[in-house]
């Protein structure tokens, strides 16, 4: 069951936050209290086995195991493996391993409950604030005008159309007879959200712009976009709407859909959250995610685990759901507005979880070096390696 | 086994810090059986369970003369639990998700199971671990018995997007949830 499915990935990604010393308060007290309630469910258990047999037989492997040490020695939990590094390294890992494993327990608590822990992430002593509300808003006349959250009322007026700006979001009032075009961009950094001529809801992800007519007369309301847009298309029978992105069309019947069209992203990709779309002539469901590869029409449908992922960031949360690092590493330059540099091979591994979009980044770094993925900072340059 | 036995907790892990093989079997003797029991309760198999006890113990022996222990059985049940949550990060124990599930799909069954206070707490205690945002629109919606539309207008998202929030992650809450919450509202207030 896929419900399911993403809360047992959940919890696990507590867990892993957990074993590395780096979950929340509120997540350290959700896991103490699940093994208090598994205690007292199962209070009643018994061994069912000899015990005296089984104490002998535990006992005698460990006092074999302090007198010569097994080859293959239990896996130490705070340690991750390391691919690929220079052998000095390798060297001081190896003597950190043997530190950490004689820290131990130890080790783990002061790092759960000191309040002041000093973060690998942190020792740059520099960090970044998360990406906030702006974009820049084009003119049909080719004037610009940034936009932020401050402020209400009346921003512009186009022949008999206001623009109107009303908390920390724009709208339009009024008609034009001949076709305007505004636009809309959003920078590295920046998300903006709107309402468009006709009334439907867009919001705009970092490095992201819009364009559209100040009026849609037309037979077919048609966008144009780039980088990541979400929608909420009021439904009109007579007159569809439609979005161009790179080599897809999506036509809506009746929609919220997520259109992922970053130029540096190696796929396109609409997630259909909710109602009916076609893209290139294929129909979708909700929970359906149309794939085309850059500067392709071929369209593959599929369906996704979580669609709910794909919009996680209109809910002003980063998705760190990812099966390839690169790809996280993109969102994150692009919220955060950071370039980044790769050191060495990384590790080949799934992510999953969510947090705050609006932290610092360095808890977003917390976050993946439970992944054995480390990161500093210099400058706006994110520097990223295997831990 | 020896005069050990007379020996206190405090006393055992001083001689211990001195590399005295004599007192960690005693250690060993004295709680091998609470922390078999205490992996068992988490829902590890009893080979798991072996391999708990087992790398418990053998990790206090490697580190036994930087060992500073106040209280010796709260010590050894955390390091059970530390070392159980590092095999079910290496996939080892599923039975220990169930009751997670009970508790999200099943909550009248989950709330036959553990005392209500503590089945409330659990409950209390995942919410709190939710994203910001969504623990806004949970306790909205299912507390304060809010309409998606009451809720869309307090934390200025659209209609739509709090639907969708509660629909693709929380759905299957609703109608499972009926008295439950009624208590939930009166701890959460």
């Amino acid at each position: 069951m896929q419900l399911s499915d993403w809360h047992q990935k959940y919890l696990l990604s507590i867990l892993k936050k957990y074993e590395a010393g780096q979950a929340s308060p509120a997540e350290v007290r959700f896991v103490e209290m699940y093994m208090d309630s598994l205690d007292d469910l199962n209070k009643e258990v018994h061994s069912g086995v000899d015990t005296r047999e089984l104490q002998a037989e535990i006992k005698e492997r460990l006092l074999k195991n302090i007198h010569q040490p097994e080859e293959k020695s239990p896996e130490i939990p705070v340690v991750k493996i390391v691919q690929q590094r220079p052998r000095s390294s390798r060297t001081w890992m190896a003597a950190a391993a043997i530190f950490l494993l004689l820290a131990g327990a130890g080790m783990y608590w002061w790092m759960e409950h000191s309040s002041n822990v000093v973060s690998p992430v942190l020792a740059a002593k520099q960090d970044i604030a998360p990406g906030s509300n702006g974009a820049v808003l084009h003119l049909s006349d080719g004037s610009t005008l940034e936009l932020d959250s401050a402020g209400n009322g009346t921003v512009a007026v186009q022949g008999q159309v206001k623009v109107i700006k009303e908390n920390g979001m724009i709208k339009y009032e009024g008609s034009a007879k001949e076709t305007l075009y505004n636009e809309v961009t959003t920078a590295n950094g920046k998300q903006w959200r709107m309402v468009l001529p006709d009334g439907s809801n867009v919001w705009l992800n970092a490095a992201s712009s819009i364009r559209y007519p100040l009026s849609f007369n037309g037979k077919e309301r048609v966008v144009d976009i780039t980088g990541e847009v979400y929608f909420e298309v009021v439904h009109n029978d007579k007159q569809p709407f439609k979005v161009r992105a790179g080599k897809q069309v999506i036509e809506d019947i009746g929609t919220a859909f997520n259109v992922n069209a970053y130029s540096d992203e190696p796929v396109l990709k609409t997630t259909l959250i909710e109602g009916l779309i076609r893209i290139n002539g294929t129909l979708m469901k909700p929970g359906e995610q149309a794939q085309t590869n850059a500067g392709q029409e071929q369209v593959t449908v599929s369906k996704v685990d979580n669609a709910a992922d794909a919009m996680a960031w209109v809910n002003g949360q980063l998705s760190l759901e990812s099966n390839n690092l690169q790809a996280l590493l993109r969102k994150i330059a692009r919220w955060y507005n950071v370039d980044i540099k790769v050191e060495g091979v990384l590790p080949e591994t799934g992510f999953i979880g969510m947090i705050d979009r609006n932290v610092y980044l360095s808890d977003v770094l917390k976050a993946l070096t439970v992944y054995g993925v480390n990161a500093r900072l210099e400058n706006r340059t994110l520097i990223v390696s295997a831990r | 086994m020896s005069q050990y036995d007379i020996y206190t907790d405090e006393q055992l892990i001083a001689l211990l810090n001195g590399s005295d093989e004599a007192a960690f079997t005693e250690i060993y003797d004295r709680y091998w059986n609470q922390l078999y029991k205490s992996a068992c309760r988490k829902q590890a198999d009893k080979e798991q369970a072996k391999e708990i006890v087992h790398d418990v113990f053998l990790d206090i022996w490697k580190r036994r003369e930087s060992l500073t222990i106040s209280h010796l059985p709260a010590y050894l049940e955390q390091a059970v639990r530390f070392r159980l949550i590092n095999y079910i990060n290496r996939n080892k124990v599923p039975a220990f998700f169930d009751l997670f599930e009970t508790l999200l799909f099943s909550p009248y069954e989950a709330d036959q199971l553990l005392k209500q206070k503590d089945f409330v707490k659990l409950l209390e205690g995942w919410i709190d671990t939710l994203p910001e945002t969504q623990r806004r629109i949970f306790i909205q919606y299912y507390l304060k018995e809010l309409s998606v539309k009451e809720i869309a207008v307090e934390m200025n998202l659209s209609p739509k997007t709090v639907q969708n929030n509660l629909s693709l992650s929380l759905r299957h809450l609703r109608t499972r949830f009926g008295t439950i919450l009624t208590i939930l509202h009166v701890f959460i207030g």
